[in-house]
């Protein structure tokens, strides 16, 4: 256990040496997520990022164009609010750790299109360009709709003691799918409130417990004289694997502080409504971010996977809680001086 | 009569690019992989001075820059910037060249 703490900590020390060199102005990332990477607040833009909580690396691309000449009303302009994008995460159900060493581990694979409308009730241009603000302060408003489409491969290894011996360790393919339907509104910049409502095929992978054990096959040369021995280290989940149909309703909240000082920060609010089970159950979380002055942004959140305790049979509330950590970094730019 | 040029427009951002126009006239930059809007036109007419004008919103702080080529000359070797406040960042002027 503290070798793979060891590991997260260098992990997360080489990422901040690796930006650490460009002193670059602060920049927001998209890292509100809860510890399952669920999140309403879909933000459209590229980056790459890691989860520690459920040891994933994600890409994710935008597209997006801006205004242009309305070529049938030349005196007003055509806002091109539809954009899309992708996403692609990777994850290594045995821990982050074995994402980044040798050895047998079992990755995980998912995959997600996005299409999307900005400005759907608050217009960030009028018709002949002019900046759209709101109230006495002045300040933008923008709202934009999300439809996501996603699948997931993953293949896990799982023990069950119970089986005879040789069917004690056994292989299981998941295909799982996410549709996700997802409002936000970021109020003034500093503002943010997402809605969505998705449906996947997930499973239980988080709740088993991992393995490891080494496996030794023995051969023993036909004279009788030698023994070779191969020895396998196998990582595998114990417990009861199951998959179900999810419906889950996400609320996140989220304001921005920018102080004058060199490091912003944010707080992060969210929470969620699960049907996977006869009773629905609640999920609920706080996140603080930081946002120093480089390309990497980072935060805590506490949460509590089964707020009302219906299905996880711990009375105790603060044995309910988990805590997890987030990193992220926006990609580089290519030949083009960065902010 | 104006005379033409080749352009080229780099606009770094992690915000959402609105609007941005040069000359007076909307010009679509497209979000490459990077979080760069890019775009190049072959002849553009300038007329004197090269007016730009950019409109991003997104996250306060978040920062803009500018970088354009005329005629593959880099008329901005200090890119222009901007940073969003109060969710937005509506910047105009002008590039002697």
């Amino acid at each position: 256990m503290k070798k793979k703490y060891f590991l997260l900590y260098l992990f997360i020390l080489s990422l901040f040496n690796l930006v650490s060199h460009e002193s670059k102005a602060q920049t927001f990332k998209p890292i509100f997520e809860d510890g399952e990477g669920r999140s309403s607040i879909i933000a459209p833009l590229g980056f790459l990022g890691v989860n520690t909580e459920n040891s994933s690396i994600r890409f994710q691309y935008f597209y997006s164009r801006s205004a242009e000449l309305n070529p049938k009303i030349p005196a007003e302009i055509k806002r091109n609010r539809f954009y899309w994008g992708v996403d692609v995460a990777g994850s290594a159900a045995g821990g982050l750790s074995n994402l980044f060493s040798y050895g047998s581990f079992t990755p995980g694979t998912s995959a997600s299109l996005f299409l999307g409308h900005r400005s759907l009730f608050f217009p960030a241009l009028d018709k002949q360009g002019a900046p759209v603000l709101h109230g006495k302060n002045e300040a933008a408003i923008e709202d934009w709709l999300t439809l996501r489409v996603g699948g997931q491969v993953a293949n896990y290894t799982l023990y069950d003691e119970n089986l005879p011996f040789a069917n004690q360790i056994f292989s299981e393919k998941f295909r799982g799918y996410l549709t996700q339907l997802a409002y936000n509104v970021l109020i003034g910049g500093a503002t943010s409130i997402g809605v969505s409502w998705d449906v996947a095929r997930e499973n239980n992978i988080d709740d088993l417990t991992p393995v490891q054990f080494r496996q030794q096959t023995v051969v023993p040369d036909p004279s009788g004289q030698t023994t070779r021995i191969f020895e396998r280290e196998v990582n595998a989940y114990a417990g009861g694997y199951e998959s179900f149909i999810q419906n889950t309703f996400s609320l996140d909240a989220v304001r921005y502080f920018t102080p004058a000082s060199d490091i912003n920060y944010a707080l992060h609010a969210y929470g969620r409504l699960k049907h996977d089970h006869a009773q629905p159950v609640y999920r609920a979380g706080l996140g603080f971010y930081l946002f120093p002055q480089s390309k990497i942004a980072g935060g805590v959140f506490v949460e509590s996977g089964d707020l009302t305790n219906k299905i996880s049979g711990t009375p105790q509330f603060s044995k309910r809680i988990d805590m997890g950590l987030t990193v992220k970094f926006i990609l580089p730019g290519l030949g083009v001086p960065s902010p | 009569m104006a005379k033409t040029y080749k352009v080229q427009v780099e606009l770094s951002t992690d915000a959402t690019l609105q609007l941005f126009k040069l000359e007076g006239y909307p010009i679509a930059l497209t979000r490459t992989l990077d979080n760069v809007y890019r775009l190049a036109i072959s002849e553009f007419p300038i007329d004197g001075e090269l007016d730009y004008y950019v409109h991003c919103t997104g996250w306060n702080k978040t920062t803009w820059s500018l970088k354009i080529l005329v005629d593959d000359k880099d008329v901005t070797p200090e890119p222009i910037k901007g940073v969003i406040e109060k969710g937005y960042s509506a910047v105009r002027g002008a590039i002697k060249f």
